[in-house]
């Protein structure tokens, strides 16, 4: 006879946030005025992020980075 | 001549940066991966080119081969703490991450939030807790949802363990 079920406390979720840290670094310095100018949508569309008026500083910097990365 | 060639290899470098700047927001991790290491062929100086690599390792989940490539390359890798501590982290070396961490010249927040994810996996819970609210208090970003979750882990932890909450200080 198997013994009577008893809870036991579950392991709570927890979450890798550091992950969303690691971003690549911002090259289009290296990129020379030509290769940047054609990558202008995406420097662009980062520097827009940062300048444009956007709620909570960093999360629109963040979106911008990932908008950037849909292009 | 000797500046011409300079020249034709800056014109390399320039196109190969633009590449790479197009690979990572596709996030096309090999390629990077090769892109990087012509760079660094090139130039051994060239940290984004070592950066942009180690990114792409650690997103494969190839961390033993990113802590690799940056102890090869330990002088140019010396400035990459995060990057170094996430490997550790991930490779369950915790005690080692916080090391890492400790060697950086700056807590950053993203620092902070690393190392209160590995207090909880040392079972700090009490130090653990006492990063996140400082990481909570001074983040605004998408992930606030999440960063509530782990506190409410920690928080279980801490309960479960009879343990005190610290003290807002």
């Amino acid at each position: 006879m198997p013994p009577a079920m008893q809870p036991v406390p579950c392991k709570p979720l927890f979450f890798d946030l550091a992950l969303n840290h690691l971003q690549f670094p911002d090259v289009s310095g290296e990129m020379g005025a030509r290769a940047a100018a054609a990558a202008a949508p995406a420097a662009a569309g980062q520097k827009g992020a940062q300048a444009a008026a956007q709620p909570g500083g960093l999360t629109g910097f963040v979106k911008g980075l990932w908008g950037w990365g849909g292009k | 001549m000797a500046s011409k060639k300079k020249e034709g290899s800056n014109a390399a470098l320039t196109g190969l940066y633009a590449e790479l700047n197009t690979l990572g927001q596709a996030d096309e991790y090999e390629k990077i991966i090769k892109i990087s290491n012509k760079i660094l062929s090139m130039d051994k100086t060239a940290l984004k080119a070592l950066q942009y690599k180690i990114i792409s390792l650690i997103n494969l989940g190839r961390f033993d081969e990113a802590l690799k490539q940056m102890s090869n390359s330990a002088k140019l890798a010396s400035s990459l703490h995060f990057e170094k501590a996430y490997c550790l982290y991930r490779l369950n070396k915790n005690q080692e991450a916080l090391e890492a961490i400790s060697q950086a010249p700056e807590q950053t927040l993203q620092l902070k939030e690393l190392k209160a994810q590995l207090f909880y996996k040392l079972d700090r819970f009490q130090e653990s807790h006492q990063t996140y609210r400082e990481v909570i208090k001074n983040t605004d970003d998408d992930f606030n949802d999440e960063r509530m979750a782990n506190l409410a882990a920690v928080l279980a932890q801490l309960a479960m363990t009879n343990q005190p909450v610290p003290d807002a200080s």
